[in-house]
């Protein structure tokens, strides 16, 4: 009995530039090879073909320069000395990367304060919540105040508010020093609240790298909303019109007096102008983009598309 | 320089730091260590009473000062195998082997900073030197120490070169493994009982037998220098192929 082995191209043949100082999110399946590029763009990988520079280095080099420049997170590692607690970890990475004590005090108290930390920085790392510890973690990432920070799935396993506390935490940061950071995450929601920019692989290929906006626009170019027409006010003709609508595709019923409207993005705002005027309307909201639908789309699409 | 010498005293600083975390299990295995001497040397001096004042063609002063040696060597070697190897397999098959690379030190001093096990092997080094201060004669106290640091780096060359493919490759554990080597090496029939036998077992290993046969200048330190050697080149060999397969393989 032999072991059969087979060789997979995690990444194959991808292309894509990132500018400096922008919040880029890598979205894909499980198996995609988001980890992958990821490794390979800070320099644990080396890549079997092909090119990549970041900061104008060959990343799989790991010269120290580049090394001192960049920062990785990964939400299911931790770089975190596990029984000790995380104060003596920030302390070695001041060692390691040879950080002024004056800037190296500077930092640590503005991201203690910014991720709301203070109370456990002498808890061992191995009592600490999920949540203080993927902070903790960020904290020894960003004390060398790199200029590329690299986070591969840093919600993974995080409630709501400890992943809203560290969305508002990206946001800020990013704005105030300009660093570019590269995420992925199986959390859609993460990339929507974070990144301008949205880069789609599967099966180690890209299928979609632009805004995030666009990707909507593209996979999902109707907007819906939910209409309640005043029954009683309503006159024949306009009964009529409605019914038509219905008949059109334009409208779906959904009881007696609501309907589902449909109507393409370009065309929302004459659409709900019309209607107000036409219609005596008891309410109108319009229904969020479903993101699962326009993710699920976006994963079935292949390079071609 | 000042760079690495500020690693450094990080390093000593983590330790005393883990040390105190540890000390209850720390003072458990001092006593450990000593009932253990206890044992040898009784066991020691009545193979000796046997052997009608000769043991192996050794006299007691002798072999008390293989003890020394061996107590001294294997203490150095222990705390570098369990800081290297069982750190480095740790660290690998968690995968935070990542972030060692993306650190600025380079491996071995990334490496060094790592609980580097002495710890737990420091008394057995103090009990060494005592029982080598005791048994050879001031002048060769230098020469004893250079001998017994090279025993030890016989073992930990031995160590990395049994470890090594084991954590790149997972083809055994490198704990196992290295308690294979201790066994067969020694050909001592004793029981798994884990680490508290990595030291006990060292005693009558073929290089520490070399390293008294050096001491008492029946045999040139040169040849196991030259043994040491080998065994680094045949282990930077393996961590080189290690790295480079790690990188371009492991995801």
């Amino acid at each position: 009995m032999w072991r059969k082995w087979v060789n997979v191209n995690a990444v194959d043949g991808i292309s894509f530039r990132i500018p400096e100082g922008s919040f880029v999110g890598f979205l894909g399946p499980n198996g995609a090879g988001k980890t992958t590029t990821l490794k390979m763009l800070s320099g644990i990988l080396t890549p079997s073909g092909g090119s990549c520079r970041v900061l104008g280095f060959t990343p799989s080099d790991r010269k120290r320069a580049f090394k001192k420049q960049i920062a990785l997170v990964m939400g299911q590692k931790s770089q975190l000395i596990w029984d000790l607690p995380p104060t003596d970890t920030f302390v070695l990475h001041r060692d390691l990367y040879e950080i002024p004590r004056a800037q190296w005090n500077e930092t640590l108290m503005t991201l203690t304060k910014l991720l709301r930390v203070e109370h456990v920085l002498d808890t061992p790392v191995r009592q600490l919540s999920l949540g203080e510890r993927m902070k903790c973690e960020l904290i020894v990432a960003l004390l060398h105040r790199p200029k590329v920070l690299f986070l591969d799935e840093p919600t993974i396993g995080l409630d709501i508010i400890s992943r809203i506390h560290l969305w508002e935490f990206l946001r800020t940061y990013q704005k105030q020093q300009n660093i570019t950071i590269i995420l992925t995450s199986h959390y859609v929601h993460d990339i929507v609240n974070l990144c301008q920019k949205v880069i789609i692989i599967n099966t180690g290929k890209i299928v979609f790298d632009g805004l995030f906006d666009t990707l909507i626009d593209r996979l999902e170019p109707d907007r819906h909303g939910i209409i309640r027409f005043q029954r009683e006010n309503l006159k024949e003709e306009q009964r009529r019109q409605i019914a038509k609508m219905v008949k059109d595709r334009h409208l779906e019923q959904i009881d007696a007096e609501t309907y589902r409207i449909s109507v393409p993005k370009n065309q929302l705002s004459a659409a709900t102008q019309w209607i107000f005027k036409s219609f005596p309307i008891e309410e109108m909201r319009m229904e969020e983009v479903d993101l699962k639908t326009v993710i699920e789309r976006a994963f079935a699409m292949d390079s071609a598309s | 320089m000042h760079y690495h010498l500020t690693l450094l005293s990080r390093a000593f600083r983590l330790h005393l730091l883990r040390w105190s975390r540890y000390r209850a299990d720390v003072a458990v295995w001092i006593v450990t260590i000593v009932i253990t001497i206890a044992i040898n040397l009784t066991f020691a001096y009545s193979m000796f009473q046997a052997s009608g004042g000769m043991f192996f063609g050794y006299t007691f002063p002798e072999l008390l000062s293989f003890f020394g040696v061996s107590l001294l060597a294997t203490g150095l070697a222990q705390s570098t195998v369990h800081g290297s190897v069982l750190n480095l397999s740790k660290v690998v098959w968690s995968g935070n082997f990542d972030f060692w690379l993306l650190q600025p030190p380079g491996f071995f001093w990334r490496m060094l900073i790592e609980d580097m096990g002495v710890v737990w092997f420091w008394p057995q080094c103090v009990i060494g030197a005592i029982l080598l201060f005791f048994t050879i004669p001031v002048v060769h106290w230098p020469f004893a120490f250079l001998t017994s640091l090279v025993a030890a780096a016989i073992e930990i060359g031995v160590m990395l070169c049994v470890s090594l493919p084991a954590i790149r490759w997972g083809l055994w554990s490198p704990e196992e493994g290295m308690w294979e080597y201790m066994e067969n090496a020694r050909l001592m029939p004793i029981g798994r009982t884990r680490n508290f036998m990595l030291w006990f077992v060292s005693f009558g290993v073929l290089h520490y037998s070399l390293a008294l046969e050096v001491l008492t200048g029946r045999l040139s330190i040169f040849l196991l220098i030259l043994i040491a050697i080998v065994l680094y080149l045949l282990a930077w060999l393996l961590l080189k192929l290690f790295l480079r397969s790690y990188s371009s393989a492991s995801s």
